[in-house]
């Protein structure tokens, strides 16, 4: 009894977790001998960082508009409304501009990855690239985890970027709050290690996202719950769900030790 | 005639044991692959021909027994000498596992590009050649997405002989493919063998028709052991039971169908299409 509910359990997580890890250096490992490199990386860079900035702009505007506007409200209760500028950008750069970023791009990119990669491996192309001698992890995973690396931190300063001026549109131009209030809110309560914070945690998540969706790809064949375009469908789905709750888990652990 | 490839490689197996998890599909196999020939694996669906086409290729390891390549032994080799071996040969996949994320030039380009230094330049005149080759120039620029069953083939067959390689492996390449297709997928396959001289080929079919046109030898699998290995003319005069068996099953499947005759299906069918 204690042997299911727990015991089996825990040790199919360790188990998880240990492949997950080897997979993740073989990544890293494998990237010395990917042919055309930088080329490989640019064009996951395009893929993942290019494509995104859309919904990143969309998604920092309308954050930004929303948090100004409940904030404003919520300050006006208090004749605070002078640290609108304080809470509004420490709100994003802290936390829902890594969070916000790193989600929508595994909903976005990650998504499209797992299932790329789950029909590659469904429709023996994987086997066909190790049979050509060409190393699939180093083929398909390294230059996407580079590429995240370089792309994450970008799409979550411009989503906090527009943010803020989703914030500075809501405050300033739709309720009237001093434009220079604002601004000096921002300019005193930023400090270069809140921006730090943001760039760490984005890389985080950007190493969880890859490795989540390119490993639940990869691995398509191996689910027990179905065989085929359904497990691709099934892998998708999960590496999503994943990224999403490891990406809040890694949230709070590493906010824990920033503050 | 291309006198450029190198030496044709034969393939021994002695006592060969491989399968999946705690199941067993190939059990103490031996057998022989002719260097420079068009060995046929045939057998009933589920017997380990594509289970030995994968002990072949290294994707699944080898539990017992030993396996020669060129006379060399493959299961003593350590990984990156068994990948040194492996870049010699050339695998059409059953639908030809084209990367669908490249055009065709690209596809049969990826070899060259990820193992040479040769300039984008000769690359591509390599590339459009075979393409040439197989009959596929003018598709260059399109995609796998874009092309039918039998063209994915023949443009999967371009990228595995681009590398010249020794030893060539077929899975299934008449497979879904229609008669006349069927043929031309046959006459490539005897200009490859003639245009790459020392090039030994390994053709895992279903398709009888195809075995009687290319073959030159037969290996015969029966729950995983090698019921029958040798010439085709023996194989299609053996007194073996089982051969014969086998031969008999075959021409019926080829010649005649027995559709099945469901009436339940067929009333409701009827119900369905009156509705």
């Amino acid at each position: 009894m204690i042997q299911n509910l727990l015991i089996y359990p825990c040790m199919k997580i360790i188990d998880t977790l240990g492949a997950v890890a080897l997979f993740l250096f073989e990544a890293i490992f494998a990237t010395q001998n990917v042919r055309h490199l930088f080329n490989k990386i640019f064009n996951q860079v395009f893929i993942i960082g290019a494509q995104s900035i859309f919904v990143i702009l969309l998604i920092g505007l309308f954050t930004g508009l929303v948090l100004g506007l409940q904030a404003f409200y919520a300050m006006s209760m208090f004749e605070a409304q002078g640290m609108l500028g304080s809470l509004i950008s420490l709100t994003l750069i802290r936390e829902m501009g890594p969070v916000l970023t790193a989600i929508m791009v595994a909903a976005r990119a990650g998504s499209a990855m797992t299932a790329e990669i789950g029909v590659m491996r469904i429709s023996d192309q994987i086997d066909a690239l190790t049979v050509m001698d060409i190393h699939p992890i180093g083929y398909l995973v390294s230059p996407r985890l580079w590429a995240a690396l370089i792309s994450f931190p970008l799409l979550t300063a411009i989503f906090n970027i527009i943010g803020l001026i989703g914030g500075y549109l809501s405050a300033c131009v739709l309720l009237g709050l001093n434009a220079g209030r604002y601004m000096s809110g921002i300019e005193s309560s930023v400090m270069l290690s809140d921006v730090n914070g943001c760039m760490l945690k984005s890389l985080v998540f950007a190493v969880i996202v890859i490795l989540i969706c390119c490993y639940q790809g990869y691995f398509v064949h191996m689910r027990k719950d179905a065989k085929g375009p359904v497990a691709v469908g099934n892998a998708t789905t999960s590496a999503v769900v994943t990224s999403c709750v490891l990406i809040l888990i890694a949230d709070y652990v590493l906010s824990s030790f920033l503050l | 005639m291309n006198s450029s490839v190198q030496k044709a490689w034969d393939i021994k197996i002695e006592n060969l044991s491989a399968g999946y998890g705690s199941k067993t599909i190939i059990k103490s196999m031996n057998a022989h692959i002719p260097a420079g020939k068009i060995t046929a694996v045939l057998g009933e669906s589920g017997c380990g021909k594509t289970t030995l086409l994968k002990v072949f290729l290294g994707l699944i390891p080898v539990r017992s027994g030993k396996f020669f390549l060129a006379d060399k032994d493959i299961t003593s080799l350590n990984e990156k000498s068994f990948r040194c071996m492996r870049r010699r040969f050339g695998v059409l996949f059953q639908d030809g596992a084209l990367l669908s994320s490249l055009n065709l030039l690209d596809n049969v380009a990826l070899p060259l590009k990820e193992h040479t230094k040769l300039s984008p330049r000769i690359i591509e005149k390599a590339v459009l050649e075979t393409l040439d080759l197989v009959g596929l120039k003018e598709a260059a620029y399109r995609y796998p997405s874009e092309l039918s069953g039998g063209m994915r083939k023949r443009a999967g067959l371009a990228r595995a002989i681009i590398t010249e390689p020794p030893l060539l492996f077929y899975d299934e390449p008449t497979s879904g493919l229609d008669p006349i297709t069927s043929m031309r997928m046959d006459q490539l396959l005897l200009d490859m063998q003639s245009y790459y001289k020392n090039m030994t080929t390994v053709l895992i079919t279903h398709d009888m028709s195809s075995v009687k046109r290319v073959a030159d030898y037969i290996l015969l699998v029966k729950d995983g052991i090698a019921h029958f290995n040798g010439t085709k003319e023996d194989f299609f005069t053996s007194s073996d039971a089982y051969i014969k068996n086998f031969l008999e099953q075959q021409e019926k499947h080829e010649q005649k169908h027995t559709l099945p005759d469901n009436p339940e299906v067929r009333k409701a069918l009827a119900a369905w299409l009156q509705s």
